[in-house]
């Protein structure tokens, strides 16, 4: 029991280090440093904006604001499982030299990432503190709302990265199967689009998305948009800890073997 | 399990069995069951014994299975049978120029290896200047990784570990033949402290002579087993008769 302590205490301490290095390491070169993590989604957000309120009007109010959240959470998720998924693989030597908490190399990644999208959050708090169309402090229920939808998102992503970079080192071809399933899984996802907009037959396809509610929560905390389904929720719920416990077990049973297969 | 006092590694039945890998493995191939299944046994039932503070060499030909050996013992890998007992921390020194991030700077980077190493925090602050003086690289600590050459590299990926206060300290030829005579002769200053320290040392080289010297016992590898084990001499010259018997039978 004592060792399990001393064990995780090393690998959050370990985690931390590595995340701090990540961030350096990203920002070091680049001239506008840490906007670009702002700059990104707002590019993709006055392209795809301008399709969908010029080209194809689209129905729902407020659209910038719903679409650049949408963004900020699905480019964490998306970019955050592409980069986790050959992250064992790539760090094909470390492994060989030293016998570390594992764990570490995609958690690092996740963080490092979450860190990018909070930078990104608050300059976009402040946009819509100016433009008024602030929500957050007009309902008090919204606050605690919006940290358990991104503990939701975090506890997601590291579970499903847990298990794809796990398995990544066995079976290769997962890291194409993701790659692929990451588009696929963009337009099953109410990014651009409202679920407001869809006839209800649909909406069942959405319990089987684990992404869909804490992303609809975030929404509900800011912009004031109505919740899903209470279905969505559990099947939601249901298919995130699964991912959680799996990933989790899955993980720490092929760890022992990592150097064998790499 | 628990190891008595005295021992610093601990042995028994210890068995590795690697899969070999023709090609890259594939989800698609193993639920087709397209491939073929290798097996090698790189370790054969290994029992050893090695006490605290004893200086110990491992020799063998290639593939004898050395590096799996430190590999089991470093818990960079598992064995597949057996049991392994380790008393106190242990650092190789393998892979020295992995662990570190191009595009941070030597300072960044001390910290980053030093934890991998399973350094905390605080014992890389209070080691840093040393670490630093020992690799010689005072100048350059503040300069992106990636300007380094492969010998600066190689330099300061030795002066971590050596600096991660270990109690058994792994090594081969890689470390032993690092950098020029001046560097090489420090690493020798710092393998004699060790000894004095009373730390164990193991060492795996093909450069026997160096072995005879500097070590208590020898460990002969063969096949995946143990051949031998005994004093330097005995065993060295052991392997060289049966090395040169076997030659001549060829010819």
């Amino acid at each position: 029991m004592k060792g399990l302590k001393k064990y995780f205490l090393k690998s959050c301490e370990l985690t931390l280090e590595m995340t701090k290095s990540e961030i350096k390491a990203r920002y070091k070169n680049a001239f506008l440093g840490f906007l670009w993590a702002f700059l990104n989604p707002l590019i993709q957000m006055a392209v795809i904006s301008f399709i969908f309120q010029h080209l194809i009007k689209t129905p729902i109010p407020d659209y910038f604001p719903f679409l650049f959240i949408g963004l900020l959470v699905w480019n964490f998720f998306s970019y955050s499982l592409t980069k986790t998924t050959p992250s064992i693989v790539y760090a094909r030597d470390l492994i060989h030299k030293s016998s570390f908490p594992r764990e570490a190399i995609p958690l690092s990644i996740i963080f490092s990432n979450f860190f990018n999208l909070l930078i990104a959050f608050f300059l976009f708090l402040i946009f819509l503190l100016i433009s008024q169309k602030f929500y957050l402090f007009s309902n008090l229920i919204s606050f605690p709302f919006l940290i358990s939808s991104f503990l939701w998102i975090i506890l997601l992503i590291s579970g499903l990265s847990l298990l794809c970079s796990a398995l990544n080192v066995k079976y290769r071809d997962i890291n194409f199967f993701i790659q692929a399933l990451i588009i696929i899984w963009f337009y099953a996802t109410p990014v651009i689009y409202s679920l407001n907009i869809l006839p209800d037959e649909y909406l069942k396809i959405f319990i089987f998305n684990p992404v869909v509610y804490p992303l609809e929560m975030i929404r509900f905390s800011l912009l004031g948009t109505n919740l899903p389904s209470i279905a969505i929720f559990y099947g939601n719920l249901l298919i995130t800890l699964t991912l959680i416990i799996s990933g989790f077990l899955i993980f720490k049973k092929e760890n022992k073997k990592f150097s064998d297969w790499l | 399990m628990k190891i008595k006092k005295g021992f610093a590694i601990k042995l028994i039945d210890v068995s590795k069995k690697y899969i070999l890998h023709h090609e890259k493995p594939t989800l698609v191939e193993n639920i087709f069951r397209f491939r073929r299944k290798e097996e090698i046994w790189a370790l054969k039932d290994i029992n050893l014994e090695i006490k605290k503070g004893e200086k110990i060499g491992i020799i063998g030909d290639n593939g004898s299975g050395k590096t799996t050996l430190l590999k089991i013992i470093t818990g960079i890998t598992s064995p597949t049978k057996g049991e392994l007992g380790v008393n106190g921390r242990v650092a190789a020194l393998i892979d020295l120029e992995a662990g570190f991030h191009p595009e941070l700077t030597g300072e960044e980077n001390i910290y980053l290896n030093g934890m991998l190493l399973g350094m905390s925090k605080e014992e890389i602050k209070q080691k840093f200047t040393d670490i630093v003086k020992f690799s010689g690289l005072e100048k350059f600590i503040d300069t992106p990784f990636h300007t380094y050459s492969s010998g600066m590299r190689l330099r300061l990926g030795f002066s971590v570990a050596a600096h991660s206060n270990p109690n058994i300290l792994l090594m081969d030829d890689e470390a032993i033949f690092l950098g020029d005579r001046k560097f090489q002769n420090k690493i020798q200053d710092k393998i004699k402290d060790f000894y004095k320290l009373g730390k164990t040392v193991i060492i795996v080289s093909h450069w026997l002579e160096y072995l005879e010297k500097n070590s208590e016992k020898v460990i002969l590898m063969k096949d995946g087993e143990i051949k031998k084990i005994g004093i330097p001499k005995s065993t060295i010259s052991y392997y060289k008769n049966t090395r040169f018997s076997k030659k001549i039978q060829y010819y």
